[in-house]
């Protein structure tokens, strides 16, 4: 935000020494941008769009978001790509769903001289985060949660809850997107790293997120291994599932410690009564914003973004869910 | 009595008994291998066959696509089929949670209202199938994207807390009337008792076979096809409409995104346990043996912490095996195959 003020404010001073003609119609125009997203329904990708929003109106522009029903589905993702790109928007925001799948759809607007901007989630573009830029026929840059790092932040945590002994299970959202494998092997590394005297289960999946199956593994889990210890969800659906199951099991709030992601109505209310011992949470407003912000300068100012921005996560708790800081970041 | 009439008698038992083979070794066959898998998993880990995994593990994880696998066995012996009935639940649990939130519904009239538009919903694939003259698996593959779009559209994309302030709604599933027993699983024995009588005792039964066996003789005959098949795609709804009522109290809240994927679940639970595609067979005891298959299977390999890779490769492989020797058996016994 700061830097776009900046920039607005260098583009504003060059006019002025330029005097003459200042191109001040480009800054006037509306910027259109298509931003095509990951999903629509969690309320995650609702904030990201707030932010979003949020942002453009700031800055002149408007946005167009969309994603699939569900983050299996690749190929209608590619299909809202390749429309939005035969729109000729000013730029395009994208959150890979199709790592590979999407390079060539990527190609394509690179071609047809639309900037991309990727967000949450990157392309497997070749040579990685670090090729992309204005050279790169990908992608400028990425706006995006470290999820390994963000992963590896809950292992601390959990490690910490038990005093660094234990068993201990994660139950990952999707083994095949980027973002649900680095947040689950983030944590599996830094334990295995780390924490000798925490013992891992088996890593166990709920494709898509599916309360309904996290709920089952987590049952399982608690039946197979009476010492289970911790339970670490990596998205939203799970973390809901896994309370659902400590229910149904009828445990004692805190007999197994459970660290899920993201936040959401229920999640928060599993916190708050002690169902649930903590969560990670990204900044989906600022991903949203800042995917938002590089492309209007990029478009408007020609101000070349940084190939990577981390917009950053917390961990959170009963103790500090109410505050600014965090209660920013978290949607019902 | 005559040589010749003993005879008759005779071979006319033998008959019957042959016939009684062939309806029943279906799902035999099923049960046989529910016993198999359920053996094998309790000696690889004999917690597995523990009440606590049995009860709140293997049945409670049954009971939801139990119930939709229910509803569309009837719906599979007419001849049809019905792909609309995983995010078909997405849309009525929305809408249950919706208003149960918003009216302050007490929990037997949110369990009525989520039976009764689970049985409107249905009735729009039969209307669409009969009227319309849609195929069966075009119509319902477009109420299918239809209802998907609607859950999400209708919960403004967020799941829907049911709030303690809807006393009981938890106690659905998890409570127990039985002792030690989920009332999901109670709920699930109920339906499948229920649905049982209605396929083999009532005359809706004996038309959803008719329908499936020969639709053009059932018509000549002077029954109204159409408002039949209307009604057998209903009551399907009506058992969905209680599996999203069940799935709600499991979680204590409506997942607008979660049912895609469950009506392959239920439609391999009906096929596994003997029903026809072809349709004009089925039983809703083997639908139930097959739905435990599934979660028997699922649950067990769980248990015994197979890689999430290879334990969609065993499910898999468990399905051709008991589709396969199915096929098998009726080609043996002389009949069509699927």
């Amino acid at each position: 935000m700061k830097k776009g003020l900046l920039s607005v404010a260098a583009v504003a001073a060059l006019a002025l020494v330029a005097g003459v003609n200042a191109p001040v119609q480009a800054a006037d125009k509306t910027l259109k941008i298509e931003l095509i997203s990951k999903g629509e329904t969690h309320q995650f990708w609702q904030a990201v769009k707030k932010g979003a929003e949020t942002q453009a109106a700031k800055m002149n522009a408007t946005i167009h978001f969309q994603g699939p029903a569900a983050e299996t589905m690749i190929d209608k993702q590619l299909e809202m790509l390749d429309a939005a790109i035969a729109l000729k928007p000013d730029a395009i925001g994208y959150a890979a769903l199709g790592t590979t799948q999407s390079l060539s759809h990527l190609k394509a607007a690179h071609d047809a001289g639309i900037p991309v901007y990727m967000f949450d989630t990157a392309a497997s573009c070749e040579g990685g985060v670090p090729a992309l830029g204005e050279k790169s026929d990908c992608a400028l840059g990425v706006a995006y949660t470290n999820s390994l790092a963000a992963g590896s932040l809950a292992a601390d945590k959990m490690a910490a809850l038990l005093g660094n002994k234990g068993k201990v299970l994660v139950v990952g959202h999707s083994q095949t997107n980027q973002t649900g494998i680095d947040r689950a092997k983030g944590f599996t590394n830094r334990m295995k790293s780390k924490y000798k005297g925490i013992k891992l289960l088996t890593t166990q999946y709920a494709e898509g997120g599916d309360a309904l199956k996290a709920q089952e593994i987590v049952s399982a889990a608690l039946v197979a291994n009476k010492d289970l210890k911790g339970i670490y969800g990596t998205n939203e659906g799970v973390s809901i599932g896994a309370g659902q199951a400590f229910k149904a099991a009828k445990l004692k709030n805190g007999a197994v410690k459970l660290i899920g992601f993201d936040s959401g109505k229920q999640q928060m209310a599993n916190i708050k009564s002690g169902l649930q011992t903590g969560a990670i949470t990204q900044s989906p407003m600022g991903i949203g914003a800042k995917t938002v912000e590089a492309l209007v300068n990029y478009v408007r100012n020609k101000t070349v973004p940084k190939n990577l921005i981390d917009t950053g996560f917390y961990y959170y708790d009963k103790s500090n869910i109410t505050k600014p800081e965090i209660a920013g970041n978290l949607y019902e | 009595m005559s040589d010749v009439a003993n005879k008759a008698t005779k071979s006319e038992e033998a008959g019957k008994f042959k016939a009684f083979v062939k309806r029943e070794i279906g799902r035999v066959t099923a049960l046989a291998s529910l016993v198999v898998i359920f053996t094998f998993f309790t000696i690889m880990r004999p917690v597995f066959a523990s009440w606590a995994n049995v009860s709140g593990g293997i049945l409670m994880s049954t009971t939801v696509i139990g119930l939709m696998a229910i509803g569309v066995t009837f719906v599979i012996i007419t001849g049809g089929i019905d792909l609309s009935v995983g995010t078909s639940m997405a849309l009525v649990a929305v809408i249950v949670g919706k208003t149960v939130m918003a009216a302050n519904l007490n929990v037997w009239s949110g369990i009525l209202f989520g039976m009764v538009v689970g049985s409107l919903l249905g009735a729009i694939n039969g209307i669409l199938i009969t009227v319309l003259k849609l195929p069966p698996f075009i119509a319902t593959l477009a109420t299918m994207k239809g209802a998907q779009g609607l859950a999400l559209i209708i919960s403004d994309l967020k799941p829907i807390l049911f709030t303690t302030d809807v006393k009981g709604w938890d106690s659905i599933a998890q409570g127990n009337i039985i002792p030690n027993l989920p009332n999901a699983v109670l709920i699930l024995l109920v339906a499948a008792v229920i649905a049982s009588i209605i396929l083999n005792k009532t005359v809706l039964g004996r038309y959803t076979f008719a329908i499936g066996s020969n639709t053009e003789a059932t018509k000549l005959s002077g029954v109204k096809v159409n408002r039949w098949l209307i009604a057998v795609y209903a009551l399907c709804g009506f058992f969905v409409g209680l599996a999203a009522v069940v799935m709600t109290s499991r979680l204590g809240s409506a997942q607008p995104d979660l049912g895609l994927g469950y009506e392959l679940e239920a439609i391999a639970a009906v096929i596994i346990g003997g029903t026809s595609l072809l349709g004009g067979k089925g039983t809703i005891s083997g639908t139930i043996i097959g739905a435990l298959i599934m979660s028997v299977l699922i649950n067990g390999l769980r248990i015994l912490e197979l890689q999430q890779e290879w334990q969609y490769v065993v499910v898999g492989a468990v399905i051709l095996l008991a589709v396969y020797g199915d096929n098998v058996r009726r080609r043996r016994a002389g009949e069509t195959t699927n």
